[in-house]
């Protein structure tokens, strides 16, 4: 089973502080996302939200069709792991387990167990005394055994070392194939990730940027190389995202499909069209001053 | 594993292609499932199975249900086919293009295609 | 809501008896230690003192005993929030769910205690009667302190409750402020059952209402719920922080 995610006009204000202001969205269930933004952007607010660690200022959010907000029937379905935890720093690696085991409608114990015993987590160890990696790694484990319909991780998987990391995305993977649910991974490292992503939301300045489907966000991009004047001449009235100059030569990094049109009249002027990766494409989405839709 | 040139659905599909063309997938032979590829290069299952539709829309792969994806008898001949219609557009012409920009005669050429088929002769 | 099985507790029982598991040892480690300590500081004081005693003015373990328990049940309120309730909120359970788990929690700590408490003067007064001591006061009855003793430690949990949200909630000044008038409905309660403890420590000298125990007892009970109240007041919207404790 799957839960669809609505969220209608969303305002979230710290005092006179917007975090969040405006943002609506539809996340069909069932789905990985990729949230992106630089820091400061909103995204762990905009989570907060959906998993109900806060109430919103403005606006709509639904879940499943419901109001989320202190709703039993959906907080229970919404798992939302952030990088420091919130488990009280007393608490035992197996009682933190324990713990979430009683509170999960979906837990999978023998998940929970293997993961912890991968991850290499000292049952008897307290939280206050576990490394930055060892911490993120309880998370990821408690929320891939929550089998919450919805599972948000914020960041949590930084923490980690890259073999951690990467068995982290196999059992993320793994799990989402045998029980199809919604997952929600906020980053701004995309390049290790960005081929879990079905979908990526990018929020900037607490405003939706875009919200895509990674394959033909990867296409939007485009990189034309040649002859500074000719450049020039090429991407007028295209939206450019970012240039560079290196002597004669011009590379501009251009947003959006050109066509089969402008792609032979590039080709026909002897210029060079490439890719962008979409790391690249994201941080001149989200450059100061830049990206403008 | 991927580049970033074109879309990964488009590289799943490119890469069946080359294992049919190469031989190491035979006609009627069982593709990997879309998991087990999802799974094998870490990528959302969605992706790959866009790469799957693909191959099913230009016929080279088909769909036993509740089985499986299979390579399409005549998948490989198909495939030769459209490879050798671009072959002169994609690779002949972008040669002579490159040699013109870089000053080798196209005489310098023939006389090294010739000498290659006379090796190959022998 | 899903198809899988669901045979979880409800969650606000599930939040209670999570919270007993961890705090049961504490409270049997407090017992213990408490009655050990009152037993030698008594036996010490018959057969050591400076002079033989051989009467009392008024029970000792009414008038010493009772203090240290309040504070414990009053420190235990005071983490609550801080300490446990972003646990809950983040494993999928409602303010409100914790709110009632946290309740039944401290009123099976309170009840607990009482009947320590409650047996422990009754005890007393069986030791007092063989030693043969005469007590001026006298004892009043079993059922008396129990049902006082619960709410007292209910209102000392209830209080401590109070002030762990109001700086969980608010920025600390209003915190401070809080703390301050949270024990305004505490102190009621104790002139209420004339007890020992907030309203001896600050040296009032206020008569208790000479009514019949039944209304003292319904007028605890609705300070205590009302201090419930308050905490879900509180809570109910909080956001939940970054890690505090």
């Amino acid at each position: 089973m799957t839960l669809d995610i609505e969220v209608k006009g969303l305002g979230v204000s710290y005092g006179r502080e917007k975090a969040v202001d405006g943002v609506s969205l539809k996340l069909p269930g069932g789905k990985i996302y990729g949230l992106l933004g630089r820091n400061g952007s909103g995204k762990t607010t905009l989570l907060s939200v959906l998993a109900s660690f806060r109430e919103q200022s403005e606006g709509e959010v639904r879940i499943g069709g419901e109001a989320p907000f202190e709703n039993a029937a959906i907080v229970n379905q919404v798992c939302f792991i952030q990088e420091n935890g919130h488990i009280a720093e007393g608490y035992r690696v197996k009682d933190a387990v324990k713990l979430a085991a009683s509170c999960w409608p979906n837990w999978d114990e023998a998940m929970a167990q293997r993961l912890l015993e991968h991850y290499q987590l000292p049952q008897k160890k307290r939280i206050q005394s576990l490394s930055r990696g060892m911490k993120s790694a309880l998370g990821v484990a408690v929320g891939l055994a929550s089998r919450a319909p919805i599972t948000i991780f914020d960041e949590v998987y930084l923490g980690m070392d890259a073999p951690s990391r990467y068995s982290f995305y196999e059992e993320l993977l793994r799990d989402y194939m045998e029980h199809p649910r919604t997952f929600i991974l906020s980053t701004h490292l995309i390049d290790e990730v960005s081929n879990l992503f079905e979908e990526v939301i990018i929020l900037d300045q607490g405003r939706l940027l875009l919200q895509e489907e990674t394959e033909s966000l990867r296409q939007r991009g485009v990189s034309v190389t040649g002859p500074a004047a000719l450049v020039d001449e090429f991407a007028a009235g295209l939206n450019i995202l970012g240039e560079q100059r290196l002597g004669g030569m011009k590379s501009v990094t251009v947003y959006g499909e050109l066509g089969p049109e402008r792609e032979r009249q590039a080709h026909a002027q002897g210029l060079e069209l490439g890719p962008v990766p979409l790391q690249d494409l994201f941080v001149h989405l989200t450059k100061k001053g830049g990206g403008k839709r | 594993m991927f580049d970033e040139r074109s879309p990964i659905y488009q590289q799943i599909a490119d890469q069946i292609k080359d294992d049919i063309v190469s031989g190491a997938l035979k006609e009627e032979e069982q593709v990997m499932s879309t998991n087990q590829y999802a799974a094998f290069y870490r990528i959302n299952p969605a992706t790959a199975a866009k790469g799957f539709q693909l191959l099913t829309e230009e016929g080279i792969l088909y769909k036993k249900r509740g089985i499986g994806m299979f390579v399409s008898t005549g998948a490989r001949s198909t495939l030769l086919e459209a490879r050798r219609d671009r072959f002169f557009e994609e690779v002949v012409d972008r040669m002579v293009e490159e040699a013109r920009r870089i000053g080798v005669p196209l005489a310098d050429i023939l006389k090294h295609l010739e000498k290659q088929r006379e090796e190959g002769n022998q | 809501m899903i198809g899988a099985p669901q045979t979880k507790k409800h969650p606000a029982v599930n939040v209670a008896l999570q919270l007993w598991s961890t705090h049961r040892w504490t409270l049997l480690w407090y017992w213990l230690i408490f009655v050990l300590a009152m037993i030698v500081i008594c036996i010490f004081m018959y057969s050591a003192g400076p002079e033989k005693i051989e009467s009392l003015d008024e029970s000792y373990w009414l008038e010493s005993g009772g203090f240290s328990p309040k504070i414990f049940l009053l420190v235990i309120g005071i983490l609550m929030t801080p300490v446990s309730l972003a646990s809950f909120v983040s494993n999928g359970v409602t303010r409100k769910h914790f709110v009632a788990g946290s309740t039944m929690l401290m009123a099976a700590l309170a009840l607990l205690s009482s009947l320590v408490f409650a047996a422990g003067s009754l005890l007393e007064s069986l030791v007092v009667d063989w030693i043969g001591f005469t007590v001026k006061m006298g004892h009043p009855p079993f059922f008396r302190v129990l049902v006082e003793q619960f709410f007292l430690f209910a209102g000392y949990s209830g209080t401590g409750w109070l002030i762990g949200s109001a700086f969980y909630r608010y920025h600390w000044r209003v915190g401070v402020i809080i703390s301050v008038l949270s024990f305004v409905p505490i102190t009621i309660m104790e002139i209420l059952a004339d007890s020992a403890g907030i309203v001896k420590l600050l040296e009032l000298s206020v008569t208790p209402p000479a009514w019949n125990f039944g209304l003292s007892a319904v007028l605890l009970a609705v300070i205590t719920a009302a201090l419930v109240a308050l905490n879900y007041y509180m809570l109910r919207k909080v956001s939940i922080k970054r890690k505090l404790i």
